[in-house]
C-alpha cells in the first residue's frame, strides 16, 4: 500500500483478461501523463480529444510498427480513476502484449500498476467510494449471478435503504440525547426522556434488521453449500450423484465408505451452488473417518441448504431444510436413534424467534400461514395438490416418488423415494426446493460484503449492552459517550454524522429557547 | 498611549482589559457614557449548560466573570442535576444592578486601567492605532473591539423601529464607517429580549417555586461554600391555548413575520413568535420567571421573547396563569446589528488583515455573555502577550470549550448567532465542570503570571495527583465497602474480599463523590473539595473516555494529522476556490481543513491520502 500513496507515478496494466491468446486485449494507463507524449509514438495527426476512439499505428523509437491500436483517451478528472487514463486495444497475442507494456514503461516513464492500484486510485480521487469498490470485487470477483446483482448495487452508488434508516434514526437519536441534555428545561425532563428511549428502540430495532440481513452467511449464497447429512450408508452419495447426473462419489454396501468429502458444482437457474457429500456421520475410532465427521458438522454451521437422507426419520428435523427418507436396496435398514447432529436449538437455522429464517411470522419462510412455503394449503409450493409445483401426481411438474409429506411441526418437507428407481422428476422437484429457498433468502436482501458484516455485528454488540447500561446508568455523560461510539461505526459503515446536522435536527424538530 | 485600547465595556471589554492588566500593561477601556459596565440586556443569569464550563474556565485562566457573579449572585441550580457529572453546569441568577456596580468598581480599583466614557467616532492604523472619539484622540499598541450588538443597531417593537444598540442607549456607527477595510457578513443578526413585569402585580402563589440550591459550588475557585448576598427563587409557568390564540391573531403585527425586520435569529433562542408559528401543535410553553435583582421590582419572564406590537405583548401575558394582573413595565423588542466575518480572524481572535486589531464578543455573531467573555478573555491574553513579545497559548478543542468556541468561529461562517452546547465538544466526559482548574492549569503556566493563583493551582494539581494515586493502587477489605453500603442502603453486585477503590467508583449506584469522601475521612486522608470531586468523577468515568477513544481513533488519527498550509498552497491538485480558503483559515490539522465551509470533497480525499 505505501506505494500506492505516491501518485505521482503514471501506472500500466492490463485490463482485459489473464494472458492467453485473445483477438484484442485493453491495456490500461493511468496518471497525470499528458496526450502529447503518448502521441510521439502514434499514427495520429494533431491533438488527442477525450473520450474519442483512434485508431493508430504504434511505433517504437526507431519507427519500427509495433502494432495497430484502437486508443481512447480519458481526460482527468472525468475517468474512472479520476486522473488522465488511455485504454489501448491491441492485438492479444500475450507476447505482443508484453512487449507493448515494457516498451511504454520504458519511454513513457510507467510502472506497472500493483493489484487493485486504478480502483484504489479511484477511492482516493473519490471516483468511487468504499463500498462501491466493494462492490466492483464482488463484479469483478464472484462466479454467482447473485454476488454480481450485489456487486452491481453497491457500485451504482445506492445507499442501501436499510442503511440509511438506521443514520436517519441514529441522527434522530442522538439529536433527542442532546434535548434530554441541553434542552429538558424547554421540553420537559420526563417528556424528552421517553423520546429518547423510544428513539433508542427505534434505532435498536433498525440495526437489528440489518444484523438478520447480515446473518445468512455471506459466503453461503455468495457460493451457496447445499449439504449432504445422514447415518453411515444411508444413500448420501447415491442421491449426489443422481442430482450430478454422473457418479463421483464411491458408492458402495460398506458403511463409511465416503471418508472425506466430495464437493462440485451445480447450477439450479444460473446459480452455482457446492453440492457436499459429507462423511457418514457415526461413532468411530478410525482417525480418518472422524475427522471428516468433524468436519461435517463444521460445515453444518455454514451450510446453506442441509438435507438429511435417512431410513428413519429423526425425531428432530428443524435443523435440516429436507428430510430424503430412502429406500435404497443397498444395505439393511437399521434404527436411526437421535444422531449427532440432532436438535440443536442455537442452530444457526433452528428455531430461533429472532433467526433470520427461522419460523418468525414474519419471516419469509417461517410456517406463517401466508408465508410462501408455510403448511397453508394455498401456498404457492405447499402440499396443496394444485400447487405450482406441489408434490402432488397430478401437479404440472409433480414427481413419480413414492411419497411426499410436509411435516407442519417443524415445516419441513419429507420425501420418501427408492433412490435407485426414480425418474428425473424427482430431481428436478428438490432443485426447485433449493431454489426456491435461494430465492427466499436474497429476497431478504442479505449485506454479503464482510466489512459491512463485521460492523454491523459490532454495532448490534453495543447496543445489546448498551440496553443493559440503560437500566442501570443514569449518567448521561456515560450515555452520550457510547452512543458516539456506536456513531463512530455508522461513519465507519456509511460515512458522516456531523454534529451540524444533529443540531438541525434539533432545531427543526423541537421548539427550544429563551 | 496605551499599551491596548479596548472598545466597549460589556463581557468581552471586561475581561479583555482585566487581563492586560495582569500582564501589567497600561490600558484603555472607551465605552459609551449611556451604558453601565458589565450590564446584562437581556436574561439575569451567568452559566447555563455549556455556558457554565466556559465561565469556570474564564475563572480559572483568572477573568473576573465567575467572582463578579458570585458577588451578585442570588440563585444558584446545578442544571442536569439528576443527568450525571458530565453534563452538569452551573447557573446562577444575578442581581444586574449589583453585577453592574460590582464590575465597574473592580475595574476602577485596577490602577492599570483608564475608564474613558465616550463615543468612538474613528479608527485609523498608521504605526499604531488612533481613535478619535468625542472629546479625544487616544493612541495604542493594540486594539480590541468588543461593541456587541451595538454596529449600526436597529431596535424593532410592532410596527415602531429606530436606532439603537439597545432600549435605552445610542447605537454606534457602521463599522465600515468607523474604519473602512473590514469584511462585516453581508447577513445582519438578530436577537431578543421579552418585556420585564412588575413584581407587585405578579401572583406569586400560581407558580411553581424554584428555591437556590445551597449545595451548588460557587463560580469563583477561591470563593467558599458561603453564599455572598442573600438569596431568592425564581418561579415556574407556562403559557396556554389562549397565548398562542393572541399570537396567531397579530401574525401580520409582528416585525419578525411581515418583513420588518431582516436579520436572522438563534434557532435556539426563539422569540415566542417564532415558537408559535414554527410549532403551532404544541401550547404549553415553560416561562420561568426570575427575579432582575434584590431591591428591583422588575422580573424576567424567560421564553416569551418578543417584538410584538406593546398592546399585544400585554395582551399575551395576561392570558398566563399567574400573570393575569401581570404590568409590564418595559417592553420587550428586537435588534439587528452588523457582525464581521470571522474567518478573517485567526486563533488569538485577530483580524489576520490588519495585524494588532481583535474583536471579541457578539460582534463575532455570537450570543450570550459568557461566550462573549470567554473570547473577550482570549483576545486580551493575546494581544496582551503580542505586545510583550511572547507567544500566547491557543485553547485546544480538546480539552476546553473556549478552545471549541474559538476553533468553530475562525474556520466557519454561520447562518446564525453561534451559541456553545455540549454536543459541539467531542470530549464531553473529559471537559467538565469540576475538572476545570486541571484542564486550565497548563495555559496558565504557558501565560507565565506567576501570582499567587497559580500557586494555588499547582497545589491542588499536586494534590489531585496524590489521590489518584491512592484511588488506583488502594484496595478495601469488603466490611469497609459493605459498612458504606449499609449506611446508604446501596447494594453492590459481585463483591470479592478485596476491592479497589477504582472499581467501586465505577458501580452505577455509587455516588463516587460521596463514596471517596467516606473512604478519605475512614483513612484519616485531607483533601480539599474540589480535588475528591474531580478525583471520583474522572475514575468513574476513565474506561468510558478509554473505549469511546478507541471507537474513535480511527476517525480521529486522520483528524489530527499536520498538515503544512503553505505545502498545500503550493500543491497542484488543489482547486484555485479551496486555496483561497486554506490561505484564510490556515488549518493546521485535518480536523481544521474538513471544517472548512466550501473545501471540496475532492481536496480532502487527496490531502487524506497524504499525497499533497
Amino acid at each position: 500500500m505505501k506505494d500506492y500513496f505516491d501518485s505521482s507515478d503514471s501506472i500500466i496494466a492490463l485490463s482485459s483478461g489473464s494472458l492467453g491468446k485473445s483477438a484484442i486485449s485493453v491495456i490500461r494507463i493511468s496518471g497525470p501523463i499528458e496526450p502529447g507524449i503518448l502521441v510521439k509514438y502514434l499514427s495520429i495527426n494533431g491533438p488527442i480529444e477525450p473520450r474519442r476512439a483512434y485508431f493508430s499505428k504504434l511505433y517504437d523509437e526507431s519507427n519500427k510498427l509495433l502494432d495497430e491500436v484502437v486508443l481512447t483517451y480519458f481526460a482527468a478528472p472525468s475517468s474512472y480513476t479520476g486522473e488522465n487514463v488511455y485504454e489501448l486495444s491491441v492485438h492479444g497475442n500475450p507476447l505482443n502484449i508484453k512487449r507493448i507494456i515494457r516498451f511504454l514503461i520504458d519511454k513513457l516513464d510507467l510502472r506497472d500498476a500493483a493489484k487493485g492500484e486504478f480502483s484504489y486510485r479511484a477511492l482516493r480521487n473519490k471516483k468511487l467510494s468504499l463500498n462501491q469498490i466493494e462492490g466492483l470485487d464482488l463484479v469483478l470477483n464472484s462466479d454467482s449471478g447473485f454476488a454480481i446483482d450485489s456487486g452491481l448495487e453497491l457500485l451504482s452508488g445506492n445507499i442501501d435503504t436499510d442503511y440509511d434508516s438506521l443514520r436517519k434514526s441514529y441522527l434522530k437519536l442522538v439529536s433527542l440525547l442532546e434535548v434530554v441534555i441541553n434542552f429538558s428545561d424547554d421540553i420537559g425532563e420526563k417528556e424528552s426522556l421517553d423520546l429518547f428511549k423510544v428513539e433508542f428502540y427505534n434505532f435498536k430495532n433498525y440495526a437489528h434488521l440489518l444484523k438478520g440481513r447480515s446473518s445468512v452467511d455471506g459466503d453461503s449464497l455468495i457460493k451457496p453449500k447445499v449439504v449432504l447429512y445422514g447415518k453411515p450408508n444411508s444413500g448420501k452419495s447415491t442421491f449426489f450423484n443422481r442430482i450430478l447426473k454422473r457418479d463421483r462419489a464411491i458408492v458402495s454396501e460398506i458403511e463409511g465408505t465416503t471418508r472425506d468429502y466430495i464437493s462440485e458444482n451445480l447450477y439450479i437457474n444460473d446459480i452455482n451452488f457446492e453440492i457436499i457429500d459429507t462423511a457418514g456421520i457415526r461413532e468411530t475410532d478410525n482417525l480418518i473417518e472422524s475427522k471428516g465427521i468433524d468436519f461435517s458438522n463444521n460445515l453444518l454451521k455454514r451450510s446453506f441448504y442441509r438435507v438429511c437422507l435417512c431410513k428413519e426419520v429423526p425425531s428432530d428435523i428443524s435443523v435440516f431444510d429436507l428430510v430424503i427418507k430412502s429406500h435404497s436396496s443397498y444395505g439393511s435398514i437399521e434404527p436411526i436413534n437421535n444422531g449427532p447432529i440432532g436438535p440443536n436449538p442455537s442452530g444457526p437455522i433452528g428455531p430461533s424467534p429472532s433467526g433470520p429464517i427461522g419460523p418468525s411470522p414474519s419471516g419469509p419462510i417461517g410456517p406463517n400461514p401466508s408465508g410462501p412455503i408455510g403448511p397453508n394449503p394455498s401456498g404457492p409450493i405447499g402440499p396443496n395438490p394444485s400447487g405450482p409445483i406441489g408434490p402432488s401426481p397430478s401437479g404440472p411438474i409433480g414427481p413419480k416418488f413414492n411419497e411426499v409429506i410436509f411435516n407442519s411441526e417443524s415445516s419441513r418437507f419429507i420425501v420418501e423415494a427408492d433412490l435407485t428407481d426414480i425418474n428425473d422428476d424427482f430431481d428436478e422437484f428438490i432443485k426447485r426446493l433449493i431454489f426456491f429457498k435461494f430465492e427466499q433468502s436474497i429476497l431478504n436482501s442479505p449485506i454479503v460484503v464482510p466489512r459491512h458484516r463485521n460492523v454491523i455485528s459490532k454495532l448490534n454488540l453495543l447496543i445489546d449492552d448498551f440496553s443493559n447500561l440503560l437500566e442501570l446508568e443514569k449518567d448521561f455523560g456515560i450515555i452520550s459517550s457510547e452512543i458516539s461510539n456506536m456513531g463512530a461505526l455508522i461513519e465507519e459503515l456509511i460515512g458522516q454524522v456531523r454534529v451540524d446536522d444533529v443540531l438541525d435536527n434539533i432545531f427543526a424538530n423541537f421548539c427550544i429557547g429563551k | 498611549m496605551f499599551d491596548i485600547i479596548v472598545v466597549g465595556g460589556g463581557h468581552a471589554g471586561i475581561e479583555a482589559c482585566h487581563i492586560a492588566s495582569k500582564f501589567n500593561l497600561k490600558v484603555a477601556l472607551i465605552t459609551l457614557s449611556s451604558v453601565d459596565i458589565g450590564s446584562a440586556p437581556c436574561n439575569p443569569s451567568i452559566g447555563g449548560i455549556g455556558k457554565g464550563q466556559v465561565v469556570r474556565e474564564i475563572d480559572c485562566l483568572g477573568g473576573l466573570m465567575g467572582k463578579i457573579a458570585d458577588m451578585s449572585g442570588i440563585q444558584y441550580r446545578i442544571l442536569n442535576d439528576s443527568k450525571g457529572y458530565a453534563v452538569q453546569s452551573t447557573r446562577v441568577q444575578i442581581d444586574k444592578e449589583l453585577y453592574a456596580k460590582n464590575a465597574t468598581k473592580l475595574l476602577e480599583s485596577i490602577e492599570g486601567i483608564s475608564i474613558i466614557r465616550d463615543k468612538v467616532l474613528s479608527i485609523s492604523k498608521d504605526e499604531h492605532f488612533c481613535v478619535s472619539t468625542r472629546e479625544d484622540i487616544y493612541k495604542s499598541k493594540k486594539l480590541i473591539i468588543t461593541v456587541g450588538t451595538f454596529l449600526n443597531g436597529k431596535l424593532h417593537c410592532g410596527n415602531e423601529s429606530f436606532e439603537g444598540g439597545r432600549i435605552d442607549a445610542e447605537k454606534s456607527d457602521g463599522l465600515v464607517d468607523i474604519f473602512s477595510n473590514i469584511k462585516i457578513r453581508n447577513v445582519r443578526f438578530k436577537t431578543g429580549t421579552p418585556p420585564r413585569i412588575k413584581k407587585s402585580t405578579i401572583n406569586f402563589d400560581k407558580l411553581i417555586e424554584q428555591k437556590s440550591d445551597p449545595e451548588t459550588v460557587n463560580f469563583h475557585i477561591l470563593h467558599d461554600q458561603n453564599r455572598i448576598i442573600e438569596q431568592k427563587s425564581c418561579y415556574l409557568t407556562h403559557t396556554n391555548e389562549n397565548t398562542i390564540n393572541i399570537i396567531s391573531e397579530n401574525k401580520e403585527k409582528s416585525p419578525m413575520y411581515n418583513g420588518q425586520i431582516s436579520g436572522t435569529g438563534a434557532r435556539y433562542c426563539p422569540s415566542i413568535e417564532d415558537k408559535v408559528f414554527r410549532y403551532p401543535d404544541k401550547d404549553n410553553h415553560h416561562i420561568f420567571v426570575e427575579p432582575e435583582g434584590l431591591s428591583t421590582d422588575l422580573y424576567y419572564p424567560s421564553g416569551i421573547s418578543s417584538s410584538l406590537p406593546k398592546d399585544v405583548q400585554l395582551e399575551f401575558v395576561n392570558t398566563i396563569n399567574g400573570l393575569e394582573n401581570a404590568e409590564i413595565v418595559k417592553y420587550g423588542y428586537a435588534v439587528e446589528y452588523d457582525v464581521i466575518d470571522t474567518t478573517n480572524l485567526n486563533s488569538g481572535l485577530e483580524y489576520i488583515d490588519i495585524p494588532g486589531l481583535h474583536f471579541a464578543g457578539q460582534v463575532n455573531g455570537t450570543s450570550g455573555y459568557e461566550e462573549a467573555a470567554g473570547q473577550g478573555l482570549i483576545a486580551g491574553i493575546h494581544a496582551s502577550m503580542e505586545v510583550l513579545g511572547k507567544v500566547a497559548p491557543n485553547l485546544s478543542r480538546n480539552d476546553s470549550y473556549i478552545g471549541v468556541m474559538i476553533q468553530d468561529l475562525i474556520t466557519n461562517r454561520r447562518d446564525e448567532p453561534y451559541r456553545l452546547f455540549t454536543s459541539r465538544s467531542e470530549n464531553r466526559l473529559s471537559i467538565r465542570e469540576d475538572n476545570t482548574h486541571l484542564r486550565m492549569i497548563h495555559y496558565r503556566e504557558k501565560m507565565n503570571i506567576n501570582d499567587s493563583f497559580d500557586e494555588y493551582l499547582k497545589k491542588l494539581k499536586e494534590e489531585s495527583e496524590f489521590l489518584s494515586n491512592f484511588i488506583q493502587n488502594t484496595s478495601l477489605d469488603l466490611r469497609e465497602v459493605l459498612d458504606y453500603c449499609d449506611k446508604t442502603h446501596k447494594i453492590l453486585e459481585k463483591l470479592e474480599k478485596r476491592i479497589f477503590v477504582s472499581d467501586i467508583l465505577k458501580v452505577p449506584s455509587v455516588d463516587p463523590v460521596d463514596f471517596l469522601k467516606y473512604i478519605l475521612k475512614k483513612s484519616n486522608i485531607k483533601c480539599s473539595f474540589p480535588t475528591i470531586r474531580t478525583c471520583a468523577i474522572s475514575s468513574k468515568y476513565l474506561g468510558y473516555i478509554d473505549k469511546n477513544s478507541n471507537y474513535t481513533r480511527k476517525i480521529s488519527r486522520v483528524d489530527k494529522m499536520k498538515l503544512d498550509h503553505n505545502k498545500l498552497l503550493a500543491s497542484n491538485n488543489i482547486s484555485f476556490e479551496c486555496k483561497q480558503r486554506i490561505k484564510k483559515v490556515r488549518p493546521e490539522t485535518f480536523n481544521d481543513l474538513k471544517n472548512i465551509n466550501g473545501i471540496r470533497q475532492a481536496t480532502l480525499a487527496f490531502v487524506a491520502s497524504g499525497s499533497y
